[in-house]
């Protein structure tokens, strides 16, 4: 149901396209309700009645995922590359150096637990070559032993691999979260969803991640449904400065990459003070594969958003690395970014030279 | 330095502006089809833009360094391979940062922010910002510029007549000098100065200062501005502290000032603070 002028009702419970989703029977009789709710601050509430932006619903999605990395039984345990390198360790040859990582997201295993030389694996694995490299991820870079004996426990090679079953999880739960919300913003019959809040965190326990996105559902009052419901971080005096600078913003953006380091030989010395380099290293000299690794993470995240945006502009970006020491030299980095992508929409008018001033205050 | 936009900033006109790009479906006016990244707030964008800057790309620059096993035992003097991986770290890290921004064709990075940690056996620097270049396409230089400034302190300092040209830092790890028995014990139960305690925070300071100053020379610049200074036990190995110090390199560009006449505001809704010692540690 639509207005004359193009404006949705405000009661009508469904979009003026008749669509529904999976929202609830019970959210969809509270965006029904005559009284609307918002998470907006006063001051950014009163920007936005300002601007002719009225609040409909505070809508919200939830997703939670179950989040075991290495578990036992885990199939991330038979990683793909290199044949299944985790056949080296059950063969026996010095067993799980790291431990057994029984708890999801907290121990990891070490994979290159035996000592191996590179090139004898092909297809040893017990799930080797049976899953595709996009799926699971693939090697960014590696490393080879620069030293010329070989022992049961050395590490003759390394490699900083792309975990892409952690960051399609993630990217799993997040954006189901932001679907949900938007279905519930699409019942509402908004135009777009502004001032939205996401959450990563564990619930109850490591094993289970919640992803949690809300926002505030808001039509512009007196225009047409625009062709997609816009979503932005932002609110208030932000927005309204985002559009006064000639942008319009489309959508809300997150994106998570992971990096786990399989240490090689001098990675493993250099990260337990550096002495068993063999020479290869100075004390005090760089680890490289734990800065390739650190460049890695923030790169590939921002090059997955980047490569989504078009001609539009990811505003706002807000970079969250997290990185842990797994041990024996292993290392993982986890990296976030989140933004709004905006469009430019009109040649924006050059702000004037700014004026300077002195405060005494 | 404010900054106010006309008339056509008022929200009357705002909502019509609105409305009349709801009624064009948001269409995109963009001329690229190039994808752009930044982590400026919008103001920092705006007041760049008045200047005729924009935001190409966010960039990072991170690097590892190995600190040796053994060093941290109570001896005496500066713990040389400590300070050492910290200056290597952060030097890769910056080369690190130039060369993406050099990538992706910025002319310089703004509002680069440091994030150094350091462990018992490992120095990890990184530094985020947003490569910015001027619009109308010049070529970029060879070695673009960095600045842990804000885009509304770089903008500023561009109307001054002052460019920025790379991040200084220095770091020095200093063991407090070991108390004879006699002195320890004169010194038990008394308020009285520990000399050992700030003789070294002397030497490191001096040191850290020292080199971030020769870096700044290095890179030909007339002085550091906005410096930020911490220092402290390292937590793992308390008799051993800490002095590290960062910031921005200036040179005069010899264009004119465009400032002109400073206009002097008093407010009178906010209480006076005389100085605020903190904002000299970023916080």
């Amino acid at each position: 149901m639509v207005h004359p002028g193009g404006i949705p009702e405000p009661d009508s419970g469904v979009s003026p396209d008749g669509y529904q989703g999976e929202v609830p029977p019970e959210a969809a009789g509270r965006l029904s309700s005559s009284a609307w709710s918002s998470g907006l601050s006063v001051n950014d509430f009163a920007a936005c009645a300002q601007m002719g932006i009225r609040p409909v619903a505070l809508v919200q999605g939830f997703c939670v995922m179950g989040w075991s990395w290495y578990g036992m039984g885990s199939p991330y345990l038979y990683r793909p590359a290199y044949g299944g390198a985790m056949g080296g360790a059950w063969s026996g040859m010095g067993g799980f150096r790291g431990g057994i990582p029984g708890t999801a997201g907290g121990g990891f295993g070490a994979p290159f637990a035996g000592g191996y030389q590179s090139g004898g694996y092909g297809g040893q694995g017990v799930s080797g070559g049976s899953y595709g490299r996009s799926r699971w991820g693939s090697t960014i870079t590696s490393y080879s032993c620069p030293h010329y004996y070989t022992g049961m426990d050395h590490r003759n090679f390394g490699e900083n691999f792309e975990q892409r079953w952690v960051s399609d999880a993630w990217q799993h739960g997040f954006d189901t979260a932001f679907a949900r919300m938007m279905e519930e913003a699409a019942a509402a019959g908004a135009h777009g969803v502004i001032a939205v809040v996401d959450t990563v965190s564990h619930l109850i326990d490591a094993s289970i991640r919640e992803f949690h996105v809300y926002g505030t559902a808001v039509v512009v009052e007196g225009a047409p449904r625009p062709p997609a419901i816009w979503s932005t971080y932002l609110a208030g005096q932000r927005l309204a400065k985002l559009i006064e600078a000639g942008f319009m913003p489309a959508s809300v953006v997150a994106s998570m990459a992971s990096v786990r380091v399989w240490a090689v030989c001098v990675t493993q010395a250099l990260m337990a003070g550096g002495y068993q380099t063999g020479g290869w290293s100075a004390p005090s000299g760089e680890i490289t594969q734990v800065s390739d690794a650190q460049m890695q993470a923030r790169r590939l995240v921002r090059d997955h958003v980047k490569s989504s945006l078009g001609g539009d502009t990811l505003h706002g970006a807000a970079l969250g690395v997290s990185w842990s020491d797994v041990g024996e030299g292993d290392y993982q980095v986890d990296a976030v970014l989140r933004g709004t992508r905006v469009r430019r929409v009109r040649d924006a008018d050059p702000l004037p030279a700014p004026k300077l001033t002195l405060r005494l205050s | 330095m404010t900054s106010t936009a006309d008339g056509d900033a008022t929200a009357g006109n705002l909502r019509d502006t609105l409305l009349s790009l709801a009624a064009n479906g948001y269409a995109s006016r963009s001329k690229s089809q190039k994808g752009s990244t930044s982590d400026l707030s919008i103001d920092e964008a705006l007041v760049l833009h008045s200047i005729g800057w924009e935001p190409v790309e966010l960039v990072c620059g991170a690097a590892a360094f190995s600190i040796p096993a053994g060093i941290w035992t109570w001896t005496q003097g500066e713990v040389v391979a400590a300070s050492a991986a910290y200056a290597g770290a952060m030097g890769r890290a910056a080369a690190a940062l130039q060369a993406e921004c050099r990538a992706a064709g910025g002319h310089g990075v703004v509002g680069v922010r440091v994030d150094v940690t350091v462990e018992r056996h490992l120095v990890n620097a990184v530094m985020v910002g947003s490569a910015v270049a001027p619009g109308g396409g010049a070529r970029p230089p060879a070695m673009p510029f960095l600045s842990d400034l804000s885009g509304r302190d770089f903008t500023l300092l561009h109307l001054g007549g002052w460019d920025p040209v790379g991040l200084a830092f220095g770091a020095s790890f200093v063991n407090a000098p070991r108390r004879s028995v006699s002195a320890a014990m004169r010194q038990s139960s008394q308020n009285v100065e520990l000399t050992n305690y700030t003789e070294a925070l002397y030497a490191a300071r001096e040191s850290a200062m020292e080199r971030m100053q020769s870096i700044a020379g290095q890179l030909a610049g007339h002085g550091v501005v906005g410096v930020r200074v911490s220092e402290g036990p390292v937590p793992f190995a308390r008799h051993v502290l800490r002095f590290s110090a960062w910031g921005t390199v200036v040179k005069a560009s010899g264009r004119p000032d465009e400032l002109g006449p400073v206009s002097v505001v008093v407010p009178l809704d906010d209480a006076a603070l005389a100085f605020d010692a903190a904002s000299l540690r970023g916080r």
